[in-house]
This record gives C-alpha cells, sequence and structure tokens, in this order.
C-alpha cells in the first residue's frame, strides 16, 4: 500500500515531481476553498495554499494512500490556517469593503449565477460567527458532508465533541446568516 | 447509542451549503502563480529558483509567512529593480524571468494547459526527472519584505501614458523584455487592432489540446508562467492596498506582453487598479477599450465589478 502511494504520488527523495504537480491540480481547488471557509482572507489565501502544499510536499510520505486524500489535507490546512490566525491575521488590513472581486475567488463568469455567488458569500459571512473548532466541524459535516465518527478522527476530538460543536456551530451560524439577510432586506426570517 | 442525533438542516440553510458546494474552481492565473511559487520546492535548479523567487517576490510579501526558497537576497534586488519602470534598472527582474524560462515556466503552464486533464488524472507533462533530481528543498526563508516601491510616485501616471509603440510579440519572452517598450492595450483610448488568431490565444481557460510538444509551445508555456507570475504580483498587491504596486506590475505586463495570452485578466485588473487609485475616468477609458476589443470576454462581469471598486 504504501509502497504505491509513493509511486503514485512520490514523495521528496529522487521521485519525480510530476506526481506532486499532478496532486496539485487535483487539489488545488479543494485546499483553497477549505482556507476560505476557516476564514482565511482573500488577501492572504494564496499564501496559505502555497503553505499548505509545501507542507503536503513535505510530509507526501506519511500520506497513507489507502485513505481518500481530503481529510489529509483538511488537517494540514486547519492547522496552517491556526497557525496563521494565532500570529497574522491582525496584522492584514481589510482593503475591501465587500462583496468585491476579491472576496469573490471564483473565475467567475456570466454564467455564474449571481444568487450562487451571493449564497457562497453568505456562507463565508456566516462563518465568521464561529471559532476555528466550530468552523471545522461545520465544514465537515455540513458543507462536505462527512460523517460524524471520521470527523471525530479528522479533528482529532472525541465524537461527542463533534456533535456538541456541530450543535452550536449550526446555532450560531443559522443565527448570523439570518441576521445578515434580515439586513440585507431579505424578507427570509427563519 | 447515548449519541445525540444529528437534526436535518433547515431548508434555508441547507441552500446555502449547497451552493457553498458548487463553488467554481478559483481561477487559473491564481493557481498558477501559487504553482509558480512553490516551483522552487517541487525541483528546479538553484538558478531557475532563484529566478521564481525575484518574480514572485515582487510585490508579494505582505502578510507571508513562510515563502520558500526566496532567496533574501534576490529578493531585495527584485524590489528595487520594480520600483522602478525605467528598463534598465528592472534587468533583475528580467534577468530572473529569463531564468524561469529554463525550468519553472514549463511545470506552471504546462499546468495551465493539462489542468483539465487533472480531473481524469492524467499525469503527462513536460518531463522534468532531471530538474526534480537536482530538486532543492529549502527552509522556509523568512522573506525580505519588498519596500513599497520609491519610484511608484509616478507608475500610475506612467501606466496610460506610456510609449504608444506597438510590436509584435516577442516569439521568447524574456528576451523580447530587453527589446522595449511597447504599448498598453488600453492606455490612449483606441484599443489596438487584435487579430482573431491572437485573440484566441489569449483564452487560458481554454487553453487548447495539450500535446503541442513543439518548441513554440515550449516558449508560449514560459511565456504563460512569466506572465502569471507578473500579474499575480500586482493581484496580491492589490489585495493588500498596494495600488501603486500593482500599477507597476500591471505596467510591466502590459509593456512585455501588449499581446500577451493573460491581457484580459491584466486589463481587468488594471481597471480595478484604476478604480481603487480614484482615477475613475482613466478606469472607465480603460473599461470601454476593454469591451471594444474583447466583446465576447468572459471576464466581462468581473470588469464592471473591477470598475465598481472604490478607493
Amino acid at each position: 500500500m504504501r509502497h504505491e502511494a509513493n509511486r503514485v504520488l512520490g514523495p521528496p527523495p529522487g521521485t519525480s515531481s510530476i506526481d506532486f504537480e499532478t496532486l496539485f491540480r487535483q487539489q488545488f481547488s479543494y485546499v483553497f476553498r477549505t482556507l476560505r471557509r476557516l476564514g482565511v482572507r482573500p488577501a492572504e489565501v494564496d499564501d496559505l495554499v502555497q503553505e499548505v502544499f509545501t507542507v503536503v510536499f513535505r510530509r507526501l510520505a506519511d500520506y497513507d494512500p489507502s485513505r481518500p486524500i481530503e481529510p489529509w489535507l483538511f488537517g494540514i490546512a486547519f492547522r496552517t490556517a491556526s497557525v496563521h490566525r494565532r500570529t497574522l491575521s491582525r496584522r492584514i488590513v481589510e482593503v475591501f469593503a465587500d462583496g468585491d472581486d476579491f472576496r469573490d475567488d471564483d473565475a467567475t463568469g456570466p454564467e455564474v449565477a449571481a444568487a450562487d455567488r451571493q449564497a457562497r458569500h453568505l456562507v463565508l459571512e456566516g462563518l465568521e460567527a464561529l471559532d476555528l473548532d466550530h468552523r471545522a466541524v461545520l465544514i465537515l459535516h455540513d458543507i462536505e458532508g462527512q460523517v460524524v465518527p471520521k470527523i471525530a478522527e479528522t479533528l482529532g476530538v472525541p465524537i461527542n465533541t463533534v456533535y456538541s460543536r456541530l450543535r452550536t456551530a449550526r446555532a450560531k451560524f443559522a443565527t448570523r446568516v439570518r441576521r445578515l439577510r434580515r439586513r440585507q432586506g431579505e424578507e427570509e426570517v427563519r | 447509542m447515548n449519541r445525540p442525533a444529528v437534526e436535518p438542516l433547515a431548508e434555508d440553510i441547507a441552500q446555502l451549503f449547497a451552493a457553498e458546494r458548487r463553488a467554481p474552481r478559483p481561477s487559473a492565473l491564481r493557481e498558477a502563480g501559487v504553482f509558480a511559487r512553490l516551483q522552487p520546492l517541487v525541483g528546479v535548479t538553484a538558478a531557475v529558483a532563484t529566478g521564481v523567487g525575484v518574480a514572485a517576490g515582487t510585490s508579494a510579501a505582505a502578510g507571508t509567512t513562510t515563502a520558500p526558497a526566496v532567496g533574501g537576497g534576490v529578493t531585495t534586488g527584485a524590489a528595487t529593480g520594480v520600483g522602478t519602470v525605467a528598463l534598465p534598472a528592472s534587468k533583475a527582474l528580467i534577468a530572473g524571468v529569463a531564468l524561469l524560462v529554463g525550468g519553472a515556466g514549463l511545470g506552471t503552464s504546462a499546468y495551465l494547459t493539462l489542468r483539465d486533464d487533472a480531473r481524469k488524472g492524467v499525469t503527462s507533462g513536460p518531463t522534468r526527472e532531471a530538474a526534480a533530481r537536482t530538486a532543492v528543498s529549502p527552509r522556509p526563508a523568512p522573506v525580505v519584505e519588498p519596500l513599497e516601491p520609491s519610484a511608484s510616485a509616478e507608475p500610475a501616471e506612467a501606466l496610460p501614458a506610456s510609449p504608444p509603440i506597438t510590436a509584435p510579440r516577442p516569439p521568447a519572452a524574456p528576451m523580447g523584455v530587453a527589446a522595449g517598450p511597447t504599448r498598453p492595450l488600453a492606455g490612449v483610448g483606441s484599443p489596438p487592432a487584435r487579430s482573431p488568431a491572437s485573440a484566441t490565444g489569449l483564452r487560458t481557460r481554454s487553453p487548447g489540446p495539450s500535446a503541442r510538444a513543439s518548441a513554440s509551445a515550449v516558449e508560449r508555456r514560459a511565456d504563460m508562467a512569466a506572465e502569471s507570475i507578473l500579474l499575480e504580483g500586482a493581484r496580491r498587491a492589490l489585495g493588500r492596498g498596494a495600488v501603486d504596486a500593482a500599477l507597476v506590475d500591471l505596467d510591466k505586463h502590459a509593456r512585455t506582453y501588449p499581446e500577451g495570452y493573460l491581457t484580459e485578466e491584466r486589463e481587468v485588473l488594471s481597471v480595478r487598479a484604476l478604480a481603487l487609485a480614484g482615477r475613475r475616468e482613466s478606469a472607465e477609458r480603460r473599461a470601454a477599450a476593454f469591451r471594444r476589443t474583447f466583446p465576447r470576454s468572459i471576464q466581462l462581469e468581473a470588469l464592471a465589478r473591477a470598475l465598481d471598486a472604490k478607493p
């Protein structure tokens, strides 16, 4: 198993970097989106994506290929975001007030529905109500659709902790989102 | 059994999450930019890595915690080079990009080209085993934060005032850089005529069949990598509010790649930069030129938003 992973994903010494490149191509979007969901600002996200993939590159040998790669990446992204939050985030000036290009991260074309974009924006805003631990649970459970035991494993916390965080996270998220909506004048209370 | 069951989500919240799951991929430009910055790590010769460091470090350092293998001294040099629009002073950058073409560029834009194949797990790409073997695995070095370009009192003006010289797209970008200034797309309100062929060539998001293994394809890839690094620098500068620094990068891109692959992206960034700088009229003029030149661009929506940016 392990050696097969090395063949496919190729950790550092003496192996082709093409494999890492493939991994990067396949997972860039996931890592990017995960970091944004974890509250990393648009102006900082590229740096952190780079950081995550730097760690990925160095730890490729640790990855067990018999398991899905996303939780592993999520763990790395989570730790990166966590360290970043403690050290840097306050330094970054919020340059753009809201709703502009740099908050909206995708290569948007006319085909991307404005409503969808607005909804995604609201999700990121709503997540702002949560600390990192609660965010992580909500992201993994309600956005990624993972089951609680897996989440517990990914985050290294007891299952019951996941349940309780999920409850709290949902409540806070919903409260904030509905408040934002009210403020936007959308009559979508409840 | 004593576990609490997870209740179903409220409908309105569930819909939000569904939209979030549908989030499109981030832009190819962004992806290429990050990948370029990873090049020193994933296996390029030291010289090429330096090149990447130079280019990537131009205006990108604020808020960076770790940036692998950005050679400190070189970064400083780049900061100076970029701060000055004058060509001689930017030799450091040119040299950097030239080195970049040697290898780092291949991966970057090969990946741009092959991006769509990635989902299918295609592993083809330029072989870089040799480079991989000499892989440097540097520790994250503290990034020397580039000074805000001191010469950037002018660049805001320099952008539209660039000499109106049209030149064909240089066959090999870095060499072309030294050849002389060329005209940015929309500075004077009369957009340069653009042949349909070159217009198609601009499309980074539909890069066409992947396996064009000719010399020109290699050049093309190298160009794209170098371009994306410049624009990435501009984009990040804008992200942290350094409008002048962004304009320097954008101007440099416009001069170096008047008909580059990422021209549309550059123009949208330029419009945003001008709008953020409060130069409403220039932004409008440039946007109008964009619409004339690229009436069917996928960037039109982004352009509208760029134009809305408030200082």
